[in-house]
């Protein structure tokens, strides 16, 4: 079964230049819009004079707060239009619509906004204290989180060793390679959204608050999308929001694209940490306690706060057993650009910290890193630091394929030996990982999909859901699945476009559940046609319909060969007898037990586990590190699509090295620095080199098939991995990202016993 | 706004326009800066003279002991051409250096030079091996060392009618160590954090010539004269190499003073003229 890759069912039309993504859709009489921000970080709006901009040729309407006939956004959260005040720089003021995007930019810049500026705040420490400048309500506190088992005290009590470490993350960007868009198309009926997003149903939502209207009279179309990595839901929310507004008022369809620099100025970010942590160890290096305080930034407004940091309270321990844990998160409104949802979701900051923390310990003890960390592994009935008892844990047979992989000893033992008088050095560095999937007990919000098939009359089918195709390969997912199910060949089924008036809500594409809940959807979309085929052709070949089976685009009894009949056959049999060739499925995870007071239950009802080695190259004069050598290990239950794994795996080590080396969203006094691809700076091809692959396949109980997600997993233990290779060279640790060429330079420096000032 | 782009095919055609021209005109050579800047509303020019279909620029020849490098030659051709490959290695890498395959496709040894980016990749190779640019304008020409041209970050003292139309550097002689590198901090698509390059030669172990310049470390690229002397006359060893990284570095120091990057910049400047020179001395290849 899935043994061998089928073609991605995205993939000639993107590859042959025919995919059409919503910059390219063009309608009559179109209008273009330009966002007016404020410059400043905090700031009340005085006025907003549109008489220079009106004034210009080609504008039609400059648009402010006052002209939104819903919400211009629910408490805290960034809105559509600023009504009073501006909390970052960024922050749209004003919309200007216009026959051209000449036009538009010209008017943007014609219209002049008096602004009264107010005290800003960049700085989360400094936000907490009394009397710092308040963002929002009377203490800028956005969240918090704890996790508390045992007794955190008594556990250093018991250890041989503490060490207290800090550990500061970065902001960085998203990046996809298309940046936010949105046309609004005013219909008779209500309003039609072409707009890319990985949550249509959550858009449309905005869309229709925003707009005070039924969310049943907004349509939400999703043209090709040019990537997320979860960038595009609020965001992508904000911009249809605009474009509806102003197609509303003006009667006309309305487009607003963003220039790579608008991108990057006002979308949300990954949430930088602050993490403090102090642990104890016994000498035979059983960790005895684990106390985690983590401060977020979360930027001007709220969006996925919440729930990010309740997953890093969660998973702040690592794959680990630690008897005494005591964790508490807090994220803090400060004037800087908004943080919210970014692949792996506040797993990524504090795998980094754990992953580090575990290198270190191992170090200290004399202990090999490798062997430190099964000592301390999560294994079948193990308790987490939620106090959960662990089932179907791989991370020892992660840790396996890693060693034998990347032949852990023998290397190292070469590596030891290596001449390190010169100016380039090597190191080999791992991390493991684990990771809740999907929304969780712990309140992600409620957690469920629908998707629908329709087995036409030829027996080719159509496959309806709100599945977000962002690259990741999820409707050639669903094609597998229904393929496996009903016996036939993916090139049968098609995967309608995701159209909210049509399609099934089946959640946001977010948190690494579309193979898990939207997968467990249409299997179950999938088997209910297939109970209802099995019927018909139970009845045509006169045996019982669970003597059947399903392959090969034929429905037949394997005991005997003379009954048999095809699939499309039975289709068309539907169709006469007036049978249903519907199948709808609707899923949901178990939901576990949480005491959220102290962070205790089953937090999520499955995990996904990974270990990943780095080798490092080292350039001592320059502070230059190349990753010569990744080897990603992940358990994916059961791997839908061979190639599609390594792919995916191949991309998250890239952005992950991207996150450890060089991406970095400079803000100074709230403003972005780096607004685009030449001072922001991701990886590129000569910046990657050998990546490898490796598939565990161990089947989840509840995913679709046995099947695991991935998305988010393979970004999370690529930073500490190679920040540990890095210390592994350097005889010294890095501990705040990124390592970049000043930050290698000066710790190299500092090895060799030369002063950063000397 | 744009009120008149010219694309001429002749030189010649291309000085009587702009010496006509009445508004802002600014010079189309690859493109690479130019349309970055008209982007960013940083320049608006109202005419724009074209000059990618001028064949007359766009040739590398031998001329004596001098290669005359047509001003349009692109970072692509010029890192290709057999006699850079053959006579002038160095200028090959620092071409290689650029950008990405599509900036350098596109970018030219003259317009790295006019748009005078202190980080420049190509310039400080040309300056090393004294080149000179060769400007025209309506009624002449005139000749200028590149080193003198670039007046300061993003300055030239070019005036307005004139075209650079080629650049002339001196051969080496045969068995002239070199040595290029580019420090980045990606391996393509890089602004140089810093960069550098040696031109070495030897007899009988004692250095007869050296070029060396750490360019992206000082606002404009100039040769290390203090440490070229420093070097010429002696015996070459390990120990004088490090003496002429700690030498380099306080060159950086005296132009620019301390600065934010001066924690990162001094110590490579150091480490990198050492390696610089190493490589110019015992290299096989001239990328360091």
């Amino acid at each position: 079964m899935a043994d061998s890759s089928i073609t991605r069912v995205d993939v000639l039309a993107k590859a042959l230049g025919k995919a059409k993504y919503t910059d390219d859709l063009k309608f009559d009489n179109m209008l273009y819009l330009k966002v007016v921000r404020c410059p400043h970080p905090h700031a009340r709006v005085i006025g907003i004079n549109k008489e220079k901009a009106l004034a210009i040729e080609g504008v039609v309407a400059v648009l402010t707060a006052t002209d939104i006939p819903g919400l211009p956004c629910q408490p805290k959260e960034r809105p559509i239009l600023v009504p009073e005040i501006a909390r970052y720089a960024g922050d749209g003021v004003a919309l200007v619509v216009a026959e051209s995007p000449k036009a538009a930019l010209e008017g943007a810049e014609a219209v002049r906004v008096e602004y009264e500026l107010l005290e800003a705040v960049f700085d989360p420490e400094e936000a907490l204290k009394t009397g710092a400048p308040l963002v929002h309500g009377d203490n800028n506190v956005a969240a918090q989180s704890k996790v508390c088992k045992g007794d955190v005290e008594a556990g250093f009590k018991e250890a041989d060793l503490i060490l207290e470490r800090e550990y500061n993350t970065h902001r960085v960007e998203h990046a996809p390679i298309e940046p936010e868009v949105a046309i609004a198309v005013p219909t008779f009926e209500g309003i039609t959204v072409y707009c890319p997003t990985n949550s249509p149903f959550q858009v449309r939502q905005i869309v229709a608050e925003t707009m005070a209207m039924p969310q049943s009279q907004i349509r939400l179309f999703q043209p090709t999308i040019g990537g997320s990595f979860g960038s595009k839901c609020y965001d992508a929310g904000v911009l249809a929001s605009r474009a509806a507004l102003a197609a509303k008022l003006t009667g006309r369809p309305c487009k607003i694209v963003y220039t790579r620099e608008e991108s990057i100025v006002e979308s949300t970010k990954r949430h930088p940490y602050k993490m403090k942590y102090k642990v104890g160890v016994k000498k035979n290096g059983k960790l005895t306690a684990m106390e985690v305080k983590i401060i977020g930034d979360s930027g001007a407004y709220k969006s996925k706060t919440p729930f990010v940091i309740s997953r890093s309270s969660i998973e702040a321990t690592g794959p680990y057993v630690v008897p005494n844990v005591h964790t508490e998160a807090i994220c803090v409104y400060t004037n800087n650009v908004t943080s919210c949802a970014m692949r792996g979701f506040g797993s990524p900051q504090v795998a980094y910290a754990s992953e580090l923390l575990m290198d270190e310990l191992a170090e200290k003890l004399g202990i090999d890193p490798l062997k430190f960390r099964r000592i301390n592994g999560l294994k079948d009935n193990s308790l987490s630091a939620t106090g959960q008892v662990m089932q179907n844990v791989t991370l020892d047979e992660c840790l396996d394929k890693l060693e034998q992989e990347i032949k852990w000893s023998s290397r190292k033992a070469e590596l030891k030996q290596q001449d390190k008088t010169g100016s380039i050095v090597k190191g080999l560095g791992l991390a493991c990982m684990y990771r809740g999937e999907s929304f969780g007990s712990a309140g992600q919000g409620s957690d469920y999909a629908g998707a629908t098939l329709q087995v036409q009359r030829d027996g080719s089918i159509t496959l309806y859901s709100a599945m977000s195709e962002v690259g990741q390969g999820g409707h050639t997912m669903l094609v597998r699945v229904v393929s496996e199910v009903l016996g036939i060949k993916p090139s049968r089924i098609f995967v309608s476009p995701v159209d909210t008036c049509y399609v099934p809500d089946s959640g946001p594409t977010v948190a690494t559940r579309g193979t898990y809940v939207i997968g467990n959807a249409i299997r179950l979309a999938a088997e209910e046609v297939k109970a209802k085929f099995a019927e018909v052709a139970a009845e045509e070949l006169g045996v019982r319909p669970e003597e059947l089976v399903f392959k090969d685009e034929r429905i037949y009894c394997p005991g005997d060969p003379s009954k048999s009949i095809s699939f499309s056959r039975i289709a068309a049999q539907c169709y006469l007898k007036s049978k249903s060739p519907y199948g709808y499925g609707w899923w949901s995870p178990p939901v576990g037990s949480w005491d959220r007071e102290k962070g205790q239950g089953e937090a999520y009802s499955s995990y996904v586990y990974g270990a990943c080695a780095a080798e490092v190259e080292l350039d001592l004069d320059l502070g230059k590190v190349e990753v010569m050598k990744f080897v990603a290990v992940h358990d994916v239950g059961k791997a839908l699509d061979k190639e599609e794994v390594k792919g995916q795996i191949a991309g998250g080590v890239s952005m992950g090295i991207g996150y450890a080396l060089m991406e970095d969203l400079v803000v100074r006094q709230g403003v972005v620095k780096t607004v685009n691809f030449d001072e922001y700076l991701l990886p590129t091809s000569l910046d990657i080199h050998e990546i490898i692959p490796v598939i565990v396949e161990q089947p989840s109980s509840y995913g679709p098939l046995g099947a695991k997600g991935l998305g988010e997993p393979v970004m999370s233990a690529v930073a500490p991995a190679i920040l540990n290779a890095i210390a592994d060279a350097l005889g010294t640790r890095v501990y705040d990202l990124p390592a970049n060429l000043e930050a290698v330079l000066d710790k190299a420096r500092a090895a060799k016993g030369r002063c950063c000032n000397d | 706004m744009i009120k008149e782009y010219y694309q001429p095919l002749k030189l010649a055609e291309a000085l009587t326009f702009l010496s006509v021209f009445p508004g802002p005109v600014h010079i189309l050579a690859g493109g690479t800066d130019l349309l970055v800047n008209m982007r960013k509303g940083q320049i608006k020019p109202e005419g724009i003279v074209d000059l990618s279909k001028i064949e007359e620029l766009k040739t590398i020849s031998q001329e004596g002991d001098n290669l005359s490098i047509g001003a349009l030659v692109t970072f692509s051709e010029l890192a290709a051409h057999p006699l850079v490959q053959e006579l002038i290695s160095v200028l090959a890498c620092g071409a290689k250096a650029v950008g990405s395959p599509q900036i350098r496709n596109r970018g030219t040894v003259g317009g790295n030079i006019a748009n005078a980016s202190p980080a420049a990749d190509l310039v400080p190779v040309l300056v090393a091996l004294d080149g000179v640019a060769v400007i025209a304008k309506q009624n002449g020409l005139r000749k200028v060392p590149v080193a003198e041209l670039i007046v300061g970050p993003y300055k030239t003292s070019l005036e307005p009618g004139e075209i650079i139309i080629r650049i002339e550097v001196n051969v080496p002689p045969k068995g002239t160590g070199m040595a290029y590198k580019k420090v980045g901090r990606r391996n393509a698509l890089a602004i140089s954090r810093l960069n550098g390059v040696c031109l070495l030669k030897l007899e009988d172990e004692i250095i007869k010539d050296v070029s060396l310049i750490i360019g992206s470390a000082t606002p404009t690229p100039h040769r290390f004269t203090d440490v070229e002397e420093y070097l010429v006359g002696k015996n070459i060893s390990q120990e004088l190499l490090e003496e002429a990284g700690v030498m380099a570095r306080e060159h950086v120091l005296a132009v620019t003073g301390k600065r934010p990057s001066s924690n990162y910049k001094l110590p490579v400047v150091e480490r990198l003229t050492v390696r610089l020179l190493q490589v110019a001395w015992k290299g096989d290849k001239a990328y360091a």
